[in-house]
């Protein structure tokens, strides 16, 4: 009710909204100094609102053009001085205003009733879209392009393109592909389908999620399932770092018999951040997937 | 109105042929396939595990759904009226929210029971003030209370980050994927003592389901009997809640259809109700984890879908059996 009411305002007093907001961002600045943005390189004043965006804006060099991300931005460290304008997907206007950024990075998952209301704030929003590993270079070249450091995003993208096109031939080329279970939690077990950014990872990995035969992005399943697909290899993705599951998942009642359990290849501990965030560390978590799931690789 | 032993004759085949027919369907195929192999082996084990449990949080909620109706003379009632479903789910959002249920398989479980239990304690209290508590009181108060345990879930649900959020909404709808054996020991052993308990009470829930006072003329004391009836069913919807999560409708339809079938009778009704309920669940779980397989759904959507359709049929039916109509 209250959202659709403020849709109506924002559509209704399109004009006034941006006097309005810029009256209240005065009165911000005068009474929280927390909001202040810290000094920054001449140019584009930015903010961020998704993790991986923070990422390519600092792998870009540009990290001292940033002047706002949200609560789950938190890599590189330095990025923690810089102000945060809300949770991901959920900034708060009033203090996106307050900083007067000249480009918003947005996600293209994200929701477009709170794009329509930036806009009519005045500011530049430009949705980045990362749904696939293909995303990464095209969005770094994007970045690169509106945070003017062209040559730089060239390098990087180029360089990840290539890398990719190696794995992707590796991949291609190989005679078994471990059946690898990605299990995303555990109450209830949650686990990635076919077409996912975390399936591709796998892939490139050199194993084969068995998550692929159902084209969803994620969905809940039995354990049952799991148990007549007899996985060669489990990878807890848990969202959550403090998890430490993998003595769990070897205890599981009726798991006994899985092969991944039997020869002890259940793997925790990733660093979640550097292998969920289609962001330029992605090589990084292919890498740490590819030490696990190649000991159940023939050997070429 | 049907008496005798004709109902038991249809209830108790049937029940055991849907818990049978409950042990063939799965994710890895209709039947029991390779059952000489380890792998079939531990397939039988979860799908066993599974439908017991499934069993035993039917039994519990269908009977706690049958002594809150006689206790509170209310058609409506169910196990979670008094704000037990409130404060177990307050409990279980904290349990998962602050990672503790990441850490041992039983924190969230234990958390989910004892913040239960101490839901209705708070409700009691509040109702009785000195006095035992009316059934008017009871139910304010547990409305109340309810209320409080709901917004203060809803607060940490809109200030949590994403991760977890994902359980506590399937720990709300209602999930039966295998705990650990010891944990379907331990509520089973719960639930059973419950419903043996609510059997042995079913002279004084005859009586109460006249209002207190002519409870009182047969010679009830309608006090210890209310709080023992109370405290019966909250065990039961605990454990069932702390081993399942928050599962609907079982509670208030499975009563009615039993009263349907055997009668007004709690020596009767509640037997029956433990049996009808544990079946319907025990089916319903096999539907939501066969019907969209491998992707499983959580088992509330289906009591609801398929309870509600089957709540109206009984009604119209039935019209003339006790309370309804």
């Amino acid at each position: 009710m209250s959202l659709s009411s403020s849709d109506g305002l924002c559509r209704g007093s399109g004009r006034l909204l941006p006097v309005l907001s810029a009256a209240l961002a005065l009165a911000c600045c005068s009474c929280r100094p927390s909001v202040t943005p810290p000094p920054h390189r001449a140019g584009e004043r930015v903010v961020t609102l998704a993790p991986n965006l923070t990422e390519m804006v600092y792998a870009l060099g540009a990290g001292s053009n940033l002047v706002g991300r949200t609560s789950a931005c938190d890599y590189p460290p330095e990025c923690a001085a810089v102000p945060v304008v809300g949770g991901f997907g959920a900034p708060s206007l009033e203090t996106l205003a307050a900083l007067q950024p000249t480009l918003v990075l947005d996600t293209a998952l994200a929701d477009e009733s709170l794009g329509e209301r930036m806009r009519a704030l005045g500011f530049r929003r430009e949705r980045v879209c990362c749904r696939s590993l293909d995303d990464i270079p095209v969005a770094l070249t994007q970045l690169g392009g509106w945070l003017h450091c062209e040559a730089r995003a060239a390098d990087l993208a180029g360089t990840l393109q290539r890398e990719i096109a190696v794995l992707r031939e590796q991949a291609m080329s190989a005679t078994h592909r471990p059946r690898v279970w990605v299990e995303l939690w555990h109450d209830p077990l949650t686990t990635a389908g076919r077409g996912t950014f975390i399936s591709e990872l796998v892939r490139l990995a050199g194993g084969e999620s068995i998550g692929d035969e159902v084209k969803r992005e994620y969905f809940e399943t039995d354990p049952e399932w799991v148990l007549s697909r007899n996985p060669e290899v489990v990878i807890c993705l848990y969202m959550d770092s403090r998890a430490q599951v993998r003595a769990a998942v070897l205890q599981r009642t009726g798991w006994e018999q899985v092969a991944a359990v039997r020869s002890g290849a259940v793997y925790d501990g990733f660093d979640n951040n550097a292998l969920l965030r289609p962001g330029p560390r992605v090589l990084e978590g292919i890498g740490a997937l590819r030490k696990c799931i190649a000991g159940k690789a023939p050997s070429p | 109105m049907t008496r005798g032993r004709l109902p038991w004759l249809v209830l108790v085949p049937v029940t055991g042929l849907i818990l049978a027919a409950c042990m063939l369907m799965g994710p890895a195929g209709i039947g029991l396939r390779g059952l000489d192999t380890a792998a079939g082996q531990a397939i039988l084990t979860l799908r066993i595990h599974r439908v017991i449990g499934g069993f035993l949080v039917g039994a519990g909620l269908a009977c706690a759904g049958v002594v809150l109706q006689a206790i509170l003379r209310n058609p409506l009632a169910d196990p979670y009226v008094l704000g037990v479903s409130s404060g177990a789910g307050l409990g279980a959002a904290v349990a998962i929210l602050t990672g503790l249920a990441l850490r041992t398989a039983f924190a969230l479980p234990a958390v989910a029971f004892v913040a239960s239990v101490l839901t209705l304690l708070v409700v009691y209290t509040v109702a009785s003030q000195g006095a035992p508590p009316t059934v008017y009181g009871l139910i304010l108060s547990g409305v109340i209370v309810s209320a409080i345990c709901s917004s203060l879930l809803m607060f940490l649900v809109s200030t949590a980050q994403a991760e977890g959020l994902h359980q506590v909404t399937w720990w709300l709808l209602g999930n039966l994927q295998p705990s650990s054996p010891e944990l379907l020991v331990l509520a089973g052993v719960l639930i059973v003592a419950g419903c043996c308990g609510s059997w042995i009470l079913s002279r004084e829930l005859n009586a109460l389901t006249l209002g207190t006072e002519v409870a009182a003329t047969v010679g009830v004391r309608t006090g210890a009997a209310v709080g023992t009836g109370l405290l019966l069913a909250t065990l039961m919807t605990s454990a069932a809640v702390a081993l399942a999560g928050l599962i609907g409708f079982v509670g208030l339809i499975v009563p009615h259809a039993a009263r349907g079938l055997v009668g007004p009778d709690h020596r009767r009704l509640i037997p029956a109700s433990a049996l009808a309920g544990g079946a319907f669940l025990a089916l319903c779980d096999a539907v939501a984890r066969t019907v969209l397989a491998p992707i499983e759904i959580p088992v509330g959507v289906v009591t609801a879908l398929l309870g509600g359709p089957f709540f109206l049929f009984i009604l119209r039916k039935k019209r003339r059996s006790a309370w309804i109509g």
